[in-house]
This record gives C-alpha cells, sequence and structure tokens, in this order.
C-alpha cells in the first residue's frame, strides 16, 4: 500500500535536495508538495508580520496614562500628564 | 495540522489587529470637543490617567492663555476666587453647578485662577471617586 509523505518528511528531503543540488528537480517531480511548501511559508511570514505589528499595540501602558489628545501641536505628553496629577495634589 | 494552527493563529492575529486599530481610532470626549475650539484656551485630554493599579479616569486641562480667555473660563465654571485653588463636584453637562456624590456620573472641577488652569476629572462610579480621594490623600503624605 503506497504511503503518502507527510509534511515533515518532505521538508527533510527538501532539505536534503537542497544540500546536494536536486532541489529544482524534486520541484518538478513533486510541485504540489512544493507549492504547499510554499503556502506554508507565505502564512508563517504573513503571521510573524502580524505579529510583530499586533502585539507592541496590545502592550499596556506604563506611563500611567492612555493617550493625550490636544489642541496645540507644539505641547509635550508628559507636561500634561504631570499637570493632571499636580493639580489634584493642591485641593 | 500545522496548517491549521497557521490559519487559526492567522485569524486571531487579523481579530487582534482590528480590535487594536479599533481602539486607536478613540475619539477625545465631549468635553474636550467644547472647549478645544475656544479661542486663547490650550486644552487637552488625558485618557486613562491612572489613579491606582486598577483605576483611571479621563481628565481635561484647561489653560487660558490670557486675561480675556481666563474671564471666558470664570463665567463658564462660575470661579469666584481669584487665588489658591477650589474644587467641586458638578453634574456632567453643568460644570458650573455644585453638587454632591450620589453614584450617578459626575465632573470632579478643580480651578487655579492664578494659573489660569481648570482640571476636570471625569467619574463615573464610586471605585473612580473612592480612587481619587485615596490618590490625593496618599499621594499628600509623600
Amino acid at each position: 500500500m503506497k504511503r503518502t509523505m507527510t509534511n515533515d518528511e518532505f521538508d527533510r528531503l527538501w532539505q536534503r535536495a537542497e544540500v546536494e543540488g536536486y532541489a529544482a528537480k524534486l520541484s518538478q517531480e513533486y510541485p504540489a508538495w512544493r507549492a504547499k511548501q510554499r503556502r506554508n511559508s507565505g502564512f508563517a511570514v504573513v503571521v510573524a508580520v502580524m505579529m510583530v505589528v499586533a502585539i507592541p499595540m496590545l502592550m499596556p501602558h506604563h506611563d500611567g496614562y492612555g493617550k493625550v489628545y490636544c489642541n496645540r501641536s507644539n505641547t509635550a505628553e508628559a507636561e500634561w500628564v504631570s499637570l493632571t496629577s499636580e493639580i489634584l495634589m493642591t485641593v | 495540522m500545522k496548517r491549521f494552527l497557521l490559519i487559526l493563529t492567522a485569524l486571531l492575529q487579523v481579530a487582534m489587529f482590528v480590535g487594536c486599530s479599533s481602539k486607536a481610532e478613540e475619539q477625545p470626549g465631549e468635553i474636550y470637543r467644547k472647549y478645544a475650539s475656544w479661542p486663547g484656551l490650550a486644552v487637552a485630554q488625558v485618557t486613562d490617567f491612572e489613579l491606582c493599579d486598577t483605576v483611571s479616569v479621563d481628565v481635561v486641562m484647561l489653560i487660558a492663555d490670557n486675561d480675556s480667555a481666563w474671564q471666558q473660563i470664570v463665567a463658564e465654571f462660575d470661579i469666584r476666587s481669584d487665588s489658591g485653588s477650589t474644587s467641586w463636584l458638578a453634574p456632567i453637562d453643568q460644570p458650573s453647578t455644585h453638587t454632591s456624590w450620589d453614584d450617578n456620573p459626575v465632573l470632579r472641577v478643580v480651578a487655579m485662577p492664578e494659573r489660569h488652569t481648570v482640571g476636570i476629572y471625569r467619574i463615573d462610579n464610586e471605585e473612580q471617586y473612592d480612587a481619587l480621594v485615596d490618590y490625593q490623600l496618599n499621594n499628600l503624605h509623600k
């Protein structure tokens, strides 16, 4: 009975083919496997890029505030946050 | 199995990204928008200003550039003192009215006439009210 090659087995075969110089031939003989391998690699790259973008956005602020909106463009966020705290101490 | 995990991870990442994007597009509150266009007034909203590890409030700060702008603030908030600092609780839509805490959302307004500055802290629940008082007490003793 013919056994179907697993992804890992094809990956190992492909790595060996690259080292031993018959990757092009292997790609011709197993075009579907090679296409699948490329799709998986593409997925991995997409996921990696999205993680790089999304994870920093999910990191909580440790500066004691979320965001500062201001109607003046030349002001520093830290000064407003400091004032927010300072003014509470005056009463 | 590997492909399924990749797709699942990708979908999770898309959901996280969409969630983060919508959060990043938050708009400043009504109080900020009301005063941001007033002439001679620097206005800032600090969102999620942390009072302690678990409680935060949104704060709007107003600073008048000149006496004229300050007089507008004085009239708006009915500020009757020229020195020191005064503080009161006010209904959400009536910052000049003095009220007391009754479990409804209120504004804690702090006016500092000598610095032409007003701070407006939005308090939506008792947890925030208590945390604000604790924040003042804890920091006063530092």
